[in-house]
């Protein structure tokens, strides 16, 4: 038996070893666990609520799903009540299965969107990544069913060479209008 | 080591060899995310880091690492680098993160890392290896920057993100797409090979007249030239 057979082997271990530790110290540096307390939610977003729902207060979680974590795609994860209509949040899927875009949609009492705001987003740099901006979502604002064809509710002109993400966006918000009126049927 | 020589080293990087306008490595960035400055800016930083560590590491174990597991044993340590990098900025700079996407864990497969480790830290002592990796690491941050100053400019009419006349208003939308990158990324090309140009030109064959004799250096042979 030599050593040369086994050398390559036992080194190519410790390397692998050494660097999986360096990982396992660096992940628990960084990791932040996810908020599952109804207070604390409220706490660390109401800054978001009150930019897509202006005016509000007295937000109450509805609920927050795993989904919202696990950046589950095409649902909606988060609903909150506030003093003057609801915030609901869904996740939908552009350019990349594994990156959905977080949308966050004020809707009022009279059951029209007041804004919308883009919590989360990894699409293409200049392309799906103008969605983000407040022009193109202040198109949103005063509807309450959206689509990027003719004839079908409110008309959104899609991003340019971004139909994807724009889909992925109005589907969204669509999602999160359909909630809003599941929610106000049952409360009715 | 010399000043002059360290020197030397990193200039190489950042001009004589420039990996993106010269050797023509790792394309897959320079392409895809260069359509704004600021992720340019952050991704080119990122692999900085990435090439600078991964350098300083592989040529300390340089003779630790046997021949027939240095392929495996490099991809790991620079793999590790990157997982730290996307881990660190996920925490700390979640809005770059976001928008680097994919792009920021293909840095492993990034030829000109492994390429440096292969042809340069793998045959250095560790200064001069990290010298090489901030070279290497600036030529291609500089190279991301003038080419995403010009698709971001022409194209969305906008410099990292400050938009010139309003965010409504629309560039020639060719630049931010993927043919844009290809054009521009070939213009650039085409004008470093003609500033190079103007220099005397170096007749002799070999070694001495090859542009990537830094890289291979080593063999004295001269190759099939003499």
């Amino acid at each position: 038996m030599k050593l040369k057979y086994f050398k390559p082997t036992i080194v190519l271990l410790v390397i692998c070893i050494v660097i999986s530790g360096a990982l396992a110290l660096t992940y628990k540096f960084t990791y932040v666990p996810p908020l599952t307390d109804p207070e604390d939610i409220i706490a660390a977003m109401s800054g978001e609520y009150e930019k897509v729902l202006p005016g509000s207060t007295d937000y109450q979680l509805l609920y927050r799903n795993d989904g919202y974590d696990k950046l589950a795609r095409g649902e909606v994860v988060e609903a909150v009540s506030a003093s003057n209509g609801y915030v609901i949040t869904a996740h939908s899927s552009g350019q990349y299965d594994s990156d959905p875009i977080r949308v966050m949609v004020g809707i009022d009492d009279s059951g029209n969107v007041t804004a919308v705001n883009i919590l989360k987003i990894s699409e293409t740099p200049g392309l799906g990544m103008k969605t983000k901006s407040e022009f193109w979502l202040s198109q949103f604002s005063g509807g309450n069913s959206f689509s990027l064809e003719e004839s079908q509710g409110t008309r959104i002109d899609g991003v340019t060479s971004a139909t994807k993400s724009s889909r992925a966006v109005v589907g969204a918000v669509n999602l999160a209008m359909e909630e809003y009126r599941r929610i106000i049927s049952e409360v009715n | 080591m010399e000043n002059r020589s360290l020197w030397k080293i990193i200039k190489n990087g950042l001009l004589d060899e420039n990996p993106t306008f010269r050797l023509l490595l790792g394309m897959c960035a320079p392409l895809a995310i260069t359509t704004s400055a600021s992720n340019a800016f952050g991704m080119g930083l990122a692999t900085t880091f990435v090439l600078i560590c991964s350098n300083a590491v592989i040529s300390a174990l340089r003779n630790v690492i046997p021949k027939e597991v240095r392929l495996p044993a490099f991809i790991t340590i620079i793999a590790g680098f990157v997982t730290i990098v996307s881990l660190v900025m996920q925490r700390y700079f979640t809005s770059l993160y976001d928008s680097l996407g994919v792009f920021l864990e293909l840095i492993v497969v990034n030829c000109i890392i492994l390429g440096r480790a292969e042809m340069f830290a793998s045959k250095n002592k560790i200064i001069p290896a990290v010298a090489d990796g901030l070279g290497m690491g600036l030529g291609f941050t500089a190279a991301l920057i003038v080419i995403s100053t010009v698709r971001e400019i022409l194209g969305n009419l906008s410099w990292f993100g400050l938009s010139f006349f309003g965010e409504d208003k629309t560039g020639m939308l060719f630049f931010i797409l993927p043919a844009g990158a290809f054009f521009v990324l070939g213009m650039l090309t085409a004008g470093m090979n003609l500033i190079s140009e103007k220099k005397p030109k170096k007749t002799e064959a070999g070694c001495s007249g090859c542009p990537s004799a830094g890289a291979c250096q080593g063999c004295g042979e001269e190759g099939g030239c003499k």
